[in-house]
């Protein structure tokens, strides 16, 4: 029987809003005016995808956390405190309660 | 996954008034975007109003005056984060959302190792970064408090 993968590759799934979330990232950053609203739905799309895609809530958070390093160059601290609770809202949006998933 | 088997505690971590806190993720529900809090001039101080999550109509404790720090005027940039409690829903809201974690041994240590005087909190996590304190959501409202919530919400 074969065993499921433990940790499933969601970079193909996620690719699409990965791609547009790394644009306006990078506008945000080059326009330094803080975190735009309209990245918003942006992030809660990918926060959505990677949990589609099969990834854990805690290696989604590090995955968006990842991209802000990237993308942002070392503005993060503007960045963070937005995009990881706009991927966690996104991530669970319309799904169980996170009090059930998050120690699974 | 700590040494027993058992999943390792899970710690929200939020920017409150400019410092961190930790929350328990098992007693986190839900993070919303912050909206327009409906004051209930029936409710006990602590008691911000109430919003709508999902049909739902959840008190929103304010618990910048419960851990005594200065008041804030609701900004849309923030979130509210709804928690579970002995039964009841609550929100709060905090500036942002930082991480969510979970805790190896030896990262977190409850507060009844530290002192029977911090019966609040839920313990102490150890991160890269720093030590947060991660409160019990049962600590931002006493019980004659959460009762008076309860009938201030009946009420609405």
């Amino acid at each position: 029987m074969s065993q499921p993968d433990p940790q499933p590759d969601v970079s193909h799934h996620a690719e699409p809003s990965r791609d547009a979330l790394v644009a306006a990232l990078g506008s945000a950053f080059r326009a330094r005016l803080g975190v735009p609203p309209d990245i918003e739905p942006l992030v809660r799309q990918y926060g959505r995808t990677l949990r589609e895609g099969g990834m854990p809530i805690e290696k989604a958070v590090v995955s968006v956390k990842a991209l802000v390093r990237s993308e942002t160059h070392g503005d993060e601290a503007v960045f963070i405190g937005k995009l990881v609770g706009w991927t966690i809202a996104g991530y669970f949006d319309g799904t169980e309660p996170l009090s059930t998933r998050a120690t699974e | 996954m700590s040494a027993d088997g058992k999943p390792a505690p899970a710690m929200l971590s939020v920017r409150l008034g400019g410092i961190d806190v930790g929350l328990p993720a098992s007693a986190v529900r839900e993070i919303v975007r912050a909206v327009a809090i409906t004051p209930l001039p029936a409710g006990p101080a602590i008691l911000e109003g109430v919003v709508n999550v999902r049909g739902t109509l959840v008190p929103v404790v304010d618990v910048r005056r419960r851990l005594g720090m200065a008041p804030r005027t609701l900004d849309a940039d923030e979130f509210l984060v709804v928690l579970e409690s002995g039964g009841r829903m609550l929100a709060i809201r905090v500036d942002d959302v930082d991480d969510l974690v979970a805790l190896e041994p030896g990262q977190a240590r409850s507060a009844d190792e530290l002192s029977p005087a911090l019966r609040h909190l839920a313990g102490l996590g150890a991160l890269p970064d720093g030590t947060v304190v991660i409160y019990d959501p049962a600590a931002f409202v006493t019980q004659a408090e959460a009762e008076a919530i309860d009938a201030a919400v009946a009420a609405a």
